[in-house]
């Protein structure tokens, strides 16, 4: 037997997938602040955190927040680089 | 008097090598055993509130910076176990220190008052959810005695503000190079028996700022009352000093980044649209700065609800509120941005005049408002927005229809406000275009700059998507004249651009996905706008535009294929190729 879920026939396929995808949401783990996108969520979710060290010297390995750190950055070891 | 001066130096000096197993028990408990005081009864030992003011203030910095250690061990995942155990004995308030900081308050003393909040929020910290509820009572109870006392008041604002803005994780830019440095060096550490700690429970404060918002939660109708009433009739020092705090308190309890829940600030969103009416020309700047700030805050576009489907109704009243007050109650004529010669900057710090040099226009004030307006719009356009997407109201509904119709009008009516208000404040050429003027105007300041073009990009995105009552409303904010100078200001440096992608401290991300999607819906508006400005600088914008984006495409690129991004850039990546293929002339797949 299969149960078949009857669509109301006012209703579009596109208005029907619409209202389906409403319903998703996704929740800020920091202030339950809720979004309908996962990439909406993730841009928000930045905002709560440090920001991260990205910028890696390749001669020593200190890290940095910014480019320009890096650029700036100049230790004994990186001296020649 | 006797002052055991001797082991309480050694233990500051042991604590500024963050680690006390050096020193004897006597030596670490004799700072909080007190003092012994010989009077009229004998010999006792003395209250904190008893000593001079200069000792008080020593023994203050002296547990401040005890807590200090602590808390930045603890952030490490390790913390000295003889700190551990003071730490704890003052917890358990074996000494009851806790109570006699409270009770500081007394001495009048704003040296003293500014150290005891100090420590005493630093000590929340480190207790979190260890605490006595009495304290947290006497403290909240200080805001609204029936007798205003504006330094109690200040002092409780001061403790619970530094709670809610306590960050988990902070480290100091200059500390960054002393952390890498020291790991080598620390070998003056190596006797030090240090204890774990390294749970997420150890050095979470959101139970704490919890708490404490819960508390404030009882008061703060009448608080805000007082408040009110002090704004409107009371212009003292003491007062203004009472006001500021509390709204920057209010800032930070609403700001996204104290990561409190948005179910336990949600009634401190409550009396916002009270202040809005306090926004009058005889108001101090710093106060409507600060007022300002706070309706920014709680207007938290770029990182919050230009992200969201529904937005907050309290939130969409504020909006609505400001382009109200813009359009009706000439709000942007009572800002108080003119400084006159020999004008007094504020009453607040008393009589500085200003300088025969200094710029006769307080550009905060202008960028702050500015922003507070383009926020107030886009949500009001995005409101309307949503509402029309609801399938309840159909497209062809006319009253829908004449409602968009005067939502436009008094929309285009505020921008054109804002438009001859700052070219008139900032004195631009009466035909200087918008975007220009903009990005102008907030050139020295990234987080606001960036902000602004997500608004005025959504507002013109949320127009054209209704097919434009007013046409000229969307040339006047055409978002890739704004684009392209800002790639002015930047200098045209594509490591300028990824810096801000990488960073959180602008809203970049979301600006640069939005940017680059509608210019793939409009690439040939985009051509004719590269155009336009290009006949005016006489230099080819359309092939300087897209040599930064192909440059940042390839930084982002290198760094992807290093592991280096610190979160998923792909679709951003992925609409960077896009345009680069429109460039190209090759067909958009």
């Amino acid at each position: 037997m299969f149960a078949i879920m009857q669509i109301d026939n006012d209703v579009s396929g596109r208005e029907f997938r619409r209202k389906m995808r409403a319903k998703c949401e996704f929740i800020c783990k920091y202030c339950q602040r809720r979004f309908n996108k996962s990439y909406n969520l993730m841009i928000h979710e930045r905002t709560h955190k440090s920001p991260e060290l990205t910028f890696s010297c390749e001669v020593c390995g200190k890290s940095f927040k910014r480019q320009d750190n890096l650029k700036q950055h100049r230790c004994s070891q990186c001296i020649w680089r | 008097m006797v002052m055991n001066t001797n082991e309480v130096d050694m233990f500051q000096s042991y604590l500024i090598k963050q680690c006390l197993c050096g020193i004897s028990e006597a030596t670490l408990r004799k700072p909080f055993e007190g003092q012994q005081i010989t009077d009229c009864n004998g010999t006792r030992t003395a209250m904190l509130i008893e000593w001079p003011t200069t000792k008080i203030l020593e023994y203050l910095s002296k547990l401040q910076l005890l807590f200090d250690v602590y808390l930045k061990q603890n952030n490490k995942g390790y913390i000295c176990s003889r700190i551990v155990d003071i730490c704890n004995t003052i917890i358990r308030n074996d000494y009851n220190l806790i109570e006699q900081i409270i009770s500081l308050c007394d001495t009048r003393n704003k040296y003293v008052n500014y150290m005891s909040a100090k420590v005493l929020s630093s000590f929340l910290i480190v207790a979190k959810t260890s605490i006595n509820n009495e304290w947290l009572e006497t403290i909240i109870s200080y805001l609204t005695t029936d007798n205003v006392d504006y330094v109690k008041i200040n002092f409780a604002l001061e403790v619970i503000k530094r709670v809610v803005e306590w960050k988990d994780i902070e480290i100091h830019v200059l500390e960054e190079t002393q952390l890498q440095e020291g790991a080598s060096t620390s070998s003056q550490n190596e006797t030090c028996t240090k204890v774990i700690f390294s749970d997420s429970d150890s050095y979470d404060t959101s139970a704490i700022k919890g708490l404490i918002i819960k508390s404030l939660e009882s008061k703060w109708p009448d608080l805000v009352s007082k408040i009110q009433n002090l704004i409107m009739h009371n212009d003292c020092v003491e007062a203004q000093t009472c006001i500021l705090t509390f709204l920057a308190l209010w800032e930070s309890t609403i700001s996204v980044k104290a990561n409190l829940s948005i179910i336990d600030t949600k009634p401190f969103y409550a009396h916002l649209e009270m202040f809005v009416g306090l926004l009058h020309s005889n108001l101090s700047p710093l106060i409507w700065k600060q007022l300002l700030s706070l309706f920014n805050e709680v207007l938290c576009y770029g990182s919050t609800l230009a992200l969201q489907d529904m937005l907050p109704e309290d939130t969409c009243q504020l909006a609505h509120l400001i382009v109200r007050y813009v359009k009706d109650y000439r709000l942007l004529d009572c800002l108080p941005y003119r400084r006159t010669e020999g004008f007094v900057v504020n009453s607040f710090v008393g009589t500085i005049q200003s300088l025969h040099n200094e710029a006769s226009t307080d550009k905060t004030l202008l960028q702050k408002m500015v922003l507070l307006v383009l926020k107030s719009v886009a949500i009001t356009i995005k409101e309307t927005r949503s509402d029309s997407s609801d399938s309840s109201v159909g497209s062809d509904d006319y009253d829908f229809y004449q409602d968009m119709q005067l939502i436009e009008r008094s929309i285009r009516d505020v921008l054109k406000k804002v438009d001859v208000f700052l070219k008139n404040g900032l004195d631009f050429h009466p035909e200087t275009p918008f975007p220009k003027i903009l990005i102008h105007l907030f050139s020295d300041q990234d987080d606001y700059l960036i902000e602004s073009m997500v608004c005025t990009l959504d507002i013109t995105i949320g127009i054209s998507y209704r097919n434009a009552v007013f046409p000229d409303l969307i040339n006047m904010l055409n978002p890739i004249f704004s684009f392209i100078e800002f790639l002015k200001i930047v200098s045209h440096d594509s490591g300028v651009l990824l810096d801000y992608l990488v960073s959180n401290e602008t809203c970049f991300l979301l600006y640069l996905l939005r940017f680059l999607k509608y210019t793939r819906r409009n690439w040939s508006k985009f051509v004719s706008s590269c155009s336009e400005c290009s006949t005016v600088t006489r230099i080819n914008e359309m092939d300087n535009t897209m040599t930064v984006l192909i440059r940042l495409k390839y930084q982002i690129t290198r760094l992807v294929s290093k592991d280096l991004f610190p979160y998923n850039i792909s679709p951003v990546l992925k609409l960077l190729e896009v345009c680069e293929g429109l460039y190209e002339g090759n067909e958009y797949s």
